[in-house]
């Protein structure tokens, strides 16, 4: 369920957000305490739905929540022209 | 924890403990025709009654995580928990499908295989379903 071309910055985005808790975001978002954990660690990687969401609390665009690094990807690696 | 995890946790350890209990005399008595619908029953109403009690308890100890609704982290991990379990289920039958052959069990063998088939008509027909309902 890991994705290692995606990273994310929620950490620092929660922090700056008045050191919001996990518990918080998980609320707004919709999801379980231990679903959060598991996304801020990259171990799991969240519908694109709950994406938006997570971005959504922070009020900021997708790309600064999850960063994606086709050079991580394999899928993408092994398509590549 | 999460509530579906602690549940998941009461779950492994009943089947664990029942099952050992429910095998223990066939291993004592070398017979594996030693239990019958008795015990099977027996089982089951243990597994419900245990894990019901096992869930009050933990609503009562918890009762904010108890009342969080499943996400879609848990749904993917049921799911995929589920497919082992198939997979399980799956060679279990084809043991069983193998015995009854052997033993010239026809009507055993008959349910073992038509339940697979059954199982993959069941199987292909969701897959169709979905394949077409996304299209």
């Amino acid at each position: 369920m890991a994705s290692k071309s995606i990273a994310n910055t929620i950490r620092t985005l929660r922090f700056n957000a008045g050191e919001m808790t996990q518990s918080q975001l998980a609320e707004r978002v919709g999801v379980t305490r231990q679903t959060i954990i598991s996304i801020e660690k990259g171990k799991y990687a969240p519908s694109l739905e709950v994406a938006f969401r997570i971005a959504a609390v922070f009020d900021a665009p997708i790309g600064e929540v999850f960063q994606y690094d086709p050079a991580l990807d394999r899928v993408f690696q092994k398509h590549a022209p | 924890m999460s509530f579906k995890e602690i549940s998941t946790w009461i779950m492994l350890a009943l089947f664990a403990a029942l099952g050992f209990a429910y095998v223990s005399p066939m291993i004592e008595t070398r017979s594996f025709a030693s239990a019958g619908g008795e015990q099977i029953l027996g089982f089951v109403i243990a597994f419900v009654v245990l894990f019901t009690i096992a869930h009050i308890v933990i609503a009562i100890a918890a009762p904010k995580a108890a009342n969080a609704a499943e996400d879609e982290r848990d749904h993917r991990i049921e799911l995929y928990g589920e497919r082992a379990g198939a997979y399980a289920l799956g060679a279990v039958v084809l043991f069983g499908l193998a015995v009854a052959l052997i033993t010239d069990n026809r009507l055993f063998a008959n349910i073992f295989f038509l339940g697979l088939v059954w199982s993959e008509i069941v199987k292909a027909a969701w897959q169709l379903a979905l394949y077409r309902r996304d299209a």
